[in-house]
């Protein structure tokens, strides 16, 4: 299963809609035409720095005369629309092709070479171009370049009229149109094989990629929407000027790939903008607007080394973390009588070492006959997923359950010490002896059914028995993931830390059930889930010792059910059917019918019943397979 | 042609030859021991110029040549030192290394150009000729200058390539050139002989700017020419040997020298170019064998 | 007996003064296993890159396909031919998925035209090698040595090859994967696939093959039936003779 979505199924969409449009309408509410000319600058540059980033940063290639191609770009346009009269709008078009072919030119040598020597030898390349358009003083005006370069116009319409309106939308739409298709490209067959390429270039071509092939289109690919972006600006500004080869302009761009971050091409759009205007803001400062942005570059490179496209990135996980954080603590206050209502059972809050933790635990009395029983809810849920194993068991049975830390009611954790298997079991072990519950049974759904087997596994004896519904029990991580699982279930999204309104409703109806009065909760608390416990969930399963689960599976230390609904479309049954239970109750997995992922939701009588006679069949006999 | 132009041009390209020597095999230095390029190395040049100007000159300090040489070198030797720990010494151990300090030097080379135009302003100076007179060889006339920069330069280059090939942190540095771990295993402080290296290569980038800053104007920028000649010929001749650059020098210094004297001043930079580019596809290690880095 | 799908006449490859290949000649008969031995340095993955062009070319000698010449084609129009090789260390691409990993190797052949049937294909080679498909969106840079090896595998599978290249696809593995390797190594040699097999893991090179093929030095000291071949004493010298 190939998981891609299209851009606009993506997280992407909104802010790329919201710029376009906030761009879009830019002109008609601000008529500060200064503000426009900026715009204009940074549209083109976003240009030069997207397409560069093609060759750069995806095709790896030090590709340093991309610049001089840009000046290559403005000259052909001043040459061909001046010297020789051609339309400035077939000029602009024709500038594209024209910087592409002059860029094929460097494959040969780039070829050949690697590293350090790529960026010498298009180092080389660009002074060359800079050399040939000095010493051709009577085509490209030597030293002092070309002036008074044709405008834009539409039926007389100067494009410059109107606070510059016209250049404004033109520049808009090449820049649009530019980077989306250079997007595009990164997600093409031939953006694949620049990426292979980069990554392995003998294994590339052991592959059957063409090394020639391929370094020509990023080449030329590169350079074309280069060279569109040099018309432009060459019919702008109606200046063609030998200083763009010079090494401030090249410091500019490439200051803009960079701190934007490479391999990216949304970096380096939004770091047009902001260096752009910046450097513009602080004109007045002379020499020290360039230092400034000198020191700026290099604290980036520092500090930042994926520049600003790594920043937006830490920022979005902050706003993730803020925004669910926040989530939670509203309704810790504000919803406590509404999960009371449907848990039937007072909640707490417990200070552990990960954080401040909601728990449901209705106290020992009396009439608790039978072993405390403690719920390990899953993935992007909360312990009311257990609200009828509540109503049936509480009358007997002392019930526990918490949300995780970062689901539910509970506090969000410490991305790389909190979400994983391990620190969620130590919580569980933590919960029980705060609470004085001893010997219970441990249930756990999914993601729970792991913690659960975690739990139990690091000392089999302390607990009455262990249920997992919805878990595929693991030996080698991710292997055994992978095989435990169905595949065509939507398993990627349970991992996923960014998830879009759909991705939402996909994972909420396949982990429970399609959205219904009585599942809102649970869908309401997908929304509330900090991603980065789903994210680093899935990225630290191989630091469990599964092993030793597997080995508690195995020798039967302890009593064992496995429940899962015989629909669930998340696990692959025939692997759970096949592994080596040594104390499994009935002596095989159990399975309910129409449960799917959460059998004890969907399917609650039987649920029920069968949790009910594994319970006493265990407190009556450890070994359940004497009674079997 | 006749003897006499051709003896001219001749000794004008030795002398274009002794001066790109002495940039080329201070940005050699660099990047044969730390396996970057340092795109500071024209600003390098500049600022040795104003250091030397600042010192000697009579409208400045007018302390003469011997002291301008003196503070240049050691004023120099401090700055690359302290330019390579704030540069480069952060990316030394990321992947990117070579990406990010053709990054940062190039930022560098920013901050040192607009630093020079804040101090010195944007008048071109000039620092004196370092000898008068002429001096005649057969009938071609040397001035004195251009004899003094050969035979200080010979002697330049004479006591670095002494002080990589016979001293033991000479010898060390080239040891981290050809392999940085098996020269931290052998005890060697990698982290100092890299400043050192850096230091070196900012001295003779120093003594350059001196030296041209007696034959040209100096102004902020006046170190871009000279970096791309040293790229040139470090590229021509390769890092293999200390001397590899300087062959390489000389002969890109006759070959500018008789490009400008048959085809036109323009033409000389684009033919130096386009022989780079040739050698570099064909030999990408240079005319002067294998390379020892890759790159 | 048919005719051989690869001949190797005098291939030989040098390194400056170092002959790494040195005049070899063989021929690999239509569906058989051929395993090649021989201690470190011998030239083995040198007369893989050698045949493959990948990463250089031989020096000199000519390599016949299924009767032509294919010794002076570019090294990806080898592979798009049909012959398909893994490297000794497990290559990926590590910033593409693993689908994406197969991906690209179908797109560079003409084996399907539209998009959904090229990923098809590409699935079906994961599943061939037994890749788990719950993994097919996973970073393969990321995945265990083991994964990543099959995703190699996968990914030459996918050029729909006549001979196959195995360079060492036990190296770095555990025992029970070694045996699934095994398994994988038979499947493809039973789906027709002919293997030119380098293995240092003695007991899966015997094991395997049909024949055995023995380098020292550059050059073939013996080829044969396994069981004769490492009866050699000349092999066993190759091997023992020179104390380390």
């Amino acid at each position: 299963m190939r998981y891609d979505p299209p851009f606009h199924l993506t997280n992407g969409l909104i802010p790329t809609v919201v710029t376009v449009v906030l761009l879009a309408v830019f002109p008609f509410v601000f008529d500060a035409s200064y503000l426009r000319h900026l715009l204009i600058l940074a549209m083109v540059f976003a240009i030069v720095a997207a397409s560069w980033d093609l060759s750069f940063g995806y095709g790896g290639l030090l590709n340093f005369a991309h610049v001089a191609l840009f000046a290559v770009g403005i000259y052909a346009y001043g040459i061909l629309a001046k010297t020789y009269g051609v339309n400035p709008w077939l000029a602009i078009l024709l500038s594209g092709p024209i910087v592409a072919l002059v860029a094929s030119f460097m494959v040969l040598p780039v070829l050949r070479l690697d590293g350090m020597y790529v960026i010498l030898v298009t180092i080389a390349f660009s002074q060359i171009l800079y050399q040939i358009v000095i010493s051709q003083s009577q085509i490209t005006g030597g030293t002092s370049g070309m002036v008074t370069l044709p405008m834009l116009q539409i039926d007389g319409y100067r494009f410059v009229k109107d606070g510059k309106i016209g250049y404004y939308y033109t520049a808009f739409v090449l820049m649009v149109g530019s980077v989306g298709a250079l997007f595009l490209i990164t997600r093409s067959a031939l953006g694949r094989s620049i990426v292979a390429l980069r990554d392995n270039k003998y294994y590339a071509q052991a592959r059957g990629v063409s090394e020639w092939k391929t370094r020509l289109a990023t080449l030329a690919v590169s350079a074309f929407f280069v060279g569109i972006a040099g018309g432009f600006y060459g019919s702008y500004v109606r200046v063609a000027s030998p200083d763009i080869f010079g090494i401030g302009s090249l410091t500019l761009v490439l200051s803009i790939l960079l701190v934007g971050g490479l391999g990216t091409i949304w970096g380096p759009v939004i770091a047009a903008f902001i260096i752009i205007l910046l450097s513009e803001s602080m004109a007045s400062l002379g020499p020290w607007r360039d230092i400034l942005i000198a020191i700026l570059i290099v604290a980036v490179m520092i500090f930042y080394p994926g520049g600003l496209w790594g920043v937006v990135q830490e920022l979005r996980e902050l706003a993730q973390n803020m925004r669910s954080s926040m989530m939670a603590r509203y309704r810790r206050g504000a919803e406590r009588a509404v999960r009371q209502k449907i848990t039937g059972i007072p909640e707490q809050m417990i200070d552990t070492a990960h954080g401040r933790i909601a728990v449901v635990d209705i106290g020992p009395s009396a009439q608790h006959a039978g072993p405390p029983i403690l719920f390990l809810h899953g993935n992007s849920a909360c312990k009311e997923a257990f609200q009828n194993q509540f109503a049936h068991f509480r009358d007997r049975h002392r019930l526990i359950a918490f949300d995780l830390p970062g689901h539910g009611v509970s506090d969000n954790g410490s991305p790389e010490q909190t979400y994983n298997v391990i620190a969620y079991a130590d919580i569980a072990e933590e919960i029980l002896q705060k609470l004085g519950v001893e010997r219970p049974f441990v249930v756990g759904w999914s993601l729970g059914g792991y913690n659960a087997l975690e739990l139990t596994s690091r000392n089999p004896a302390a607990y009455s028995g262990v249920v997992t519904t919805g878990t595929s029990p693991l030996t080698v991580a991710p292997d055994d993931f992978a095989r435990g699982h169905n595949a065509k279930s939507h398993i990627i999204l349970a991992g996923k830390q960014y998830l879009t309104g759909r991705e939402t409703v996909t994972l909420a109806s396949h982990a429970t059930v399609p959205k219904s009065d009585k599942s809102a909760f649970l869908h309401r608390n997908v929304r509330r889930t900090d991603g980065r416990a789903r994210y680093y969930m899935i990225t630290k399963l191989t630091v469990v010792d599964w092993p030793r689960q597997m080995r508690m599976l195995r020798e039967g230390d302890i009593p064992v059910a496995i429940m899962n609904g015989d629909d669930d479309p998340f696990l692959n049954h025939r692997y759970i059917a096949d592994l080596p239970f040594g104390n499994v109750w009935k002596g095989h997995p159990t399975d309910i019918p129409g449960g799917r992922h959460a059998p004890f939701f969907n399917q609650p009588e039987v649920f029920n019943r069968e949790l009910e006679a594994f319970f006493e069949a265990a407190v009556k006999d450890r070994t359940l397979r004497r009674s079997a | 042609m006749s003897v006499e132009s051709f003896l001219f041009v001749l000794s004008g390209g030795i002398v274009l030859g002794a001066l790109y020597a002495l940039m080329a095999s201070g940005l050699a230095v660099v990047w044969s021991t730390l396996g970057i390029f340092n795109f500071s190395h024209g600003a390098f040049i500049a600022l040795g110029a104003y250091i030397g100007w600042q010192v000697s000159n009579a409208e400045a300090l007018g302390l003469g040549h011997v002291a301008g040489l003196s503070a240049t070198l050691v004023v120099m030797f401090a700055a690359g030192i302290l330019f390579q720990q704030i540069f480069i010494r952060p990316f030394e151990r990321k992947d990117n290394i070579i990406a990010a300090t053709v990054i940062t030097t190039l930022a560098g080379a920013t901050i040192l150009q607009n630093a020079m135009l804040l101090i010195w302003g944007p008048r071109a100076k000039q620092i004196v000729a370092i000898a008068e007179g002429t001096i005649s060889i057969g009938p071609v006339a040397f001035s004195g200058n251009d004899i003094a920069l050969i035979v200080m330069v010979a002697l330049i280059l004479g006591f670095a390539g002494w002080l990589l090939a016979r001293t033991r942190t000479g010898r060390s540095m080239r040891a981290v050139a050809q392999n940085r771990q098996a020269a931290e295993l052998m005890g060697l402080n990698v982290p100092l002989l890299y400043a050192l290296a850096f230091g070196l290569s900012a001295a003779m980038a120093g003594m350059a700017g001196y030296f041209v800053g007696s034959i040209r104007f100096i102004n902020p920028t006046f170190g871009a020419d000279p970096l791309m000649k040293a790229l040139i010929v470090v590229i021509f001749g390769g890092i293999a040997r200390f001397t590899s650059p300087i062959y390489a020098a000389l002969i890109v210094g006759l070959v500018e020298s008789f490009t400008i004297f048959y085809l036109g001043l323009y033409w000389a930079p684009a033919m130096l170019f386009a022989m780079m580019t040739v050698v570099l596809t064909i030999k990408p290690s240079g005319l002067f064998g294998h390379h020892q880095r890759t790159l | 007996m048919s005719e051989p799908v690869l001949v190797v006449s005098d291939l030989t490859k040098k390194f400056g003064a170092l002959t790494a290949v040195d005049g070899v000649s063989f021929e690999v008969r239509p569906g058989e296993i051929l395993g090649i031995a021989g201690p470190n340095g011998s030239g083995k993955s040198t007369l893989f890159n050698a045949i493959t062009r990948v990463p250089f070319a031989q020096t000199s000698g000519i390599v016949l396909f299924k009767g032509a010449q294919i010794s002076n084609l570019a090294n990806n129009e080898i592979a798009k031919r049909g012959i398909a090789r893994t490297f000794q260390r497990e290559s990926v691409f590590g910033n593409l998925s693993s689908i994406d990993n197969v991906l690209v190797t179908i797109e560079q052949t003409n084996r399907a035209s539209a998009f959904a049937q090229k990923i098809a294909l590409a699935e079906q080679a994961l599943d061939l090698v037994g890749f788990p498909a719950t993994l097919h969106n996973w970073q393969a840079g990321r995945l265990p040595v083991y994964l990543r090896k099959l995703v190699m595998i996968a990914g030459a599978v996918a050029l729909d090859p006549a001979v196959l290249l195995l360079d060492e696809p036990a190296s770095g593995l555990t025992v029970s994967e070694i045996d699934k390797m095994r398994a994988l190594i038979t499947h493809l040699n039973e789906l027709g696939m002919t293997i030119l097999l380098v293995e240092h893991v003695l007991s899966l090179l015997m094991e395997v093959s049909d024949r055995l093929m023995v380098l020292d030095q550059g050059r073939v000291i013996a080829l044969g039936d396994p069981a004769t071949v490492v009866a050699n004493p000349t092999v066993i010298e190759a091997y023992l003779g020179t104390p380390a």
